[in-house]
């Protein structure tokens, strides 16, 4: 199935850019500043809330229950959000996700979207592109990694990356100005430019961070308040997630979030929004209309996309129980040199298992694998203390099986241990 | 006669760090032991089992049983080896090899402990404890090496920001230094620079595993200043010899 010989380029593509990443000394000081202040803070947050810890334990519980139990659980989130007026779409491929979506949105809309990997496995901003609307990425990282076209450097911090004097030559363009490389000047013009286009915007999609199922409620927690605007000034709010977001109750969820928050530096993030349906007031003669001031039509898409085959593996299952906090990015071994160029779209050791399942599979996933040290650092610092090394250790033996092993790898180790593998 | 005592070198250390091996050898030797070692040692397979071929891996298996039946004990310098032995090839791969496996940590401190050794002469030297992943976070090694260097006179002991379990690796793990060397190197350095923030007067860095001793050597080229690229990387077998005799 897959070509060895191409693979091989992909390899040496790959390799190429982490040592370019390695190289750059502007990238490594944005790293180990990130990464000194993710520390620090999270040290601060979890002294202040040392029960974080054992909350995280609960959730893991919880995170596997959920999974062990996803049917169930999404058609009761599908009940309740039916129930309630919205609408719910299990989608099988991000094909059929493409396809639900494509029909809400209509040529000249602009469309104003919050952070959610999850529609990246859509290559939702190209689509929509094509088909003529105008996208606006909102989560202020995300804003200039979209109009720089290059990819997420940290599932947080997309645009880690990009130094202030970068940001403001990308704002400048945008805008239409000359703008200073003063960063509360670029926020202020971002925020003046996309509040227009929240106005004008008829879909805002977001992502989710937890799911309840008991209500079929929607978790996004954030610091910006771009997540606000979009899911409540446009007339349609979309959210695309995976259906590992998914857990039985409103108090399981409240746990995910506060567990997320902690993990990701925060002793409470500024905002967390939670959305069931779509706005409505019942305040004339008691009856219920949509569209009050928030959205009158609301859309649950949930995308499997590979998740059910994880959740049938022991090993991969544990992959989905990541709340994407960070935290084990910033801890690595080998992202504070390179940040996101280990990995593909899904990044870190982490980003292995997404990569090979739901964004990129097994071609894409295999450099990540033979790039991790397994070194175990992160385990000790993830909350759901995932097994990145073990699941690692999984998709290299996939790797073997396919018969993609590096080349240079088979080589190297000939030298040292004398085994000669073939082929 | 029983043969009891095995050492196992491992590959690193039989191709790469031949005069790191020749003092665990010594120490063996000054502690007046029956060991053996076998001329046709081969490769303990981690490697091929962390490249993917566990196939591979189970098939050496036999091989192994084979040539390891009759010792009562293995010791090994190699803490990936002694993985393989202790947990793969019987958690991971169903195969129980037979012996009893011991890291040289393990091995070393039971003959200090025993008056088989002792650690008399002072070593005048600064020295920070690097912990394996093999050996610490995967095979939870982490008080031996310690107990042995806290036992050596004279020796003052640098500690590195994170230790233990939060130990930061020194990039020559899961294969990296052979998939790609350079960024194996690079990783060590920043790793002692701005993890450890190893000091410009330490001498020497000690670990217990071979892989680690090539891969923090690679990287310490890269450090900034010439005090940094001139501090060692030695076994815990040199410090021992380091201290032997005296009085
Ligand atoms: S793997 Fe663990 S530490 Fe890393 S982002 Fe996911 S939950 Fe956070």
């Amino acid at each position: 199935m897959l070509n060895r010989s191409e693979m091989e380029k992909i390899y040496s593509e790959y390799l190429r850019q982490l040592s370019r990443a390695s190289a750059d000394r502007f990238l490594r000081l944005a790293l180990s500043r990130a990464i000194k202040s993710y520390r620090r803070n999270t040290e601060t947050a979890l002294k202040l809330f040392p029960h974080t810890v054992e909350l995280a334990e609960k959730l893991r519980e919880i995170k596997e229950y959920s999974l062990l139990h996803i049917d169930e659980l999404i058609s009761q989130a599908k009940d309740m959000i039916e129930d309630m007026k919205g609408h719910f779409f299990l989608a099988e491929t991000p094909e059929q996700a493409m396809e639900y979506i494509s029909d809400l949105v209509k040529p000249g809309d602009v469309v104003v979207k919050s952070k959610s990997l999850t529609s990246e496995e859509l290559h939702i901003n190209e689509k929509l592109e094509e088909m003529g609307c105008e996208v606006y990425e909102t989560d202020l990282g995300e804003f200039l990694i979209q109009r720089l076209g290059s990819k997420p450097m940290h599932i947080l911090s997309p645009a880690i990356h990009v130094p202030r004097e970068r940001a403001a030559e990308v704002i400048s363009k945008a805008v239409g100005k000359e703008l200073p490389p003063d960063i509360p000047v670029l926020v202020g013009e971002v925020r003046k430019l996309l509040r227009k286009k929240f106005f004008e915007a008829s879909v805002g999609i977001s992502g989710a961070n937890v799911i309840a199922a008991e209500t079929g409620s929607v978790f996004i927690i954030e610091n910006e308040g771009n997540a606000r605007l979009v899911t409540g000034l446009p007339e349609k709010h979309i959210v695309i997630a995976g259906i590992e977001k998914l857990v039985p109750t409103l108090l399981d969820a409240m746990i995910a979030v506060e567990v997320t928050s902690r993990y990701a530096n925060y002793k409470a993030p500024a905002y967390v929004s939670m959305i069931s349906c779509p706005s409505k007031t019942g305040d004339i003669e008691k009856q219920t209309t949509y569209g009050a001031h928030g959205p009158k039509e609301y859309h649950v898409v949930l995308l499997d996309n590979g998740r059910k085959e994880m959740i049938k593996d022991p090993v991969y299952r544990q992959a989905l129980y990541c709340l994407r906090c960070g935290g084990c990015m910033y801890n690595c071994t080998v992202y504070p040199l390179v940040a996101g160029n280990f990995g593909y779209i899904y990044m870190g050791g982490i980003g292995a298992p997404l990569t090979r399942f739901l964004l990129g599979g097994l071609e894409r996933a295999a450099p990540i694998a033979y790039t991790c040290t397994m070194c175990g650092r992160c385990v000790e610092h993830c909350p759901m203390r995932i097994d990145v090394p073990k699941i690692i250790q999984k998709i290299r033996e996939e790797a073997a099986r396919a018969g993609i092993v590096p080349e240079r790898l088979i080589e190297n180790l000939g030298g040292i241990t004398g085994v000669k593998i073939g082929g | 006669m029983a043969k009891d005592i095995l050492l196992w070198s491992g590959c690193v250390y039989r191709k790469n760090l031949v005069s790191e091996r020749e003092s665990i050898v010594s120490v063996f030797k000054a502690a007046g032991l029956d060991f053996e070692t076998l001329d046709d040692e081969g490769c303990c397979y981690f490697p091929i089992f962390l490249a993917g071929y566990i196939e591979k891996a189970k098939e050496r298996a036999d091989e192994l049983e084979k040539s390891l039946s009759g010792y009562e004990m293995i010791v090994t310098p190699c803490p990936a080896c002694y993985r393989m032995f202790k947990h793969i090839y019987p958690e991971e791969l169903g195969r129980n090899l037979g012996p009893e496996v011991l890291h040289t940590s393990q091995f070393f401190l039971n003959l200090i402990k025993e008056g088989k050794l002792s650690l008399r002469r002072e070593v005048k030297m600064k020295i920070m404890y690097h912990d394996p992943c093999e050996l610490g976070r995967h095979s939870g090694i982490y008080e031996e090496p310690r107990q042995i260097l806290s036992r050596i006179p004279g020796l003052e002991i640098f500690r590195p920001r994170y230790e233990r379990e939060k130990a930061v690796c020194c990039g020559g793990g899961g294969l990296l230094s052979a998939f790609s060397p350079s960024l194996a190197a690079k990783i060590a350095a920043r790793k002692l620079q701005e993890e450890d923030r190893v000091p410009e007067d330490l001498d020497a860095i000690v670990t217990g595993c071979p892989q680690c001793i090539s891969n923090l050597r690679a990287g310490i080229r890269f450090l900034k200043s010439k005090e940094l690229r001139e501090i060692k990387v030695m076994n815990i077998a040199q410090l021992i010899e380091l201290s032997l005799g005296g009085d």
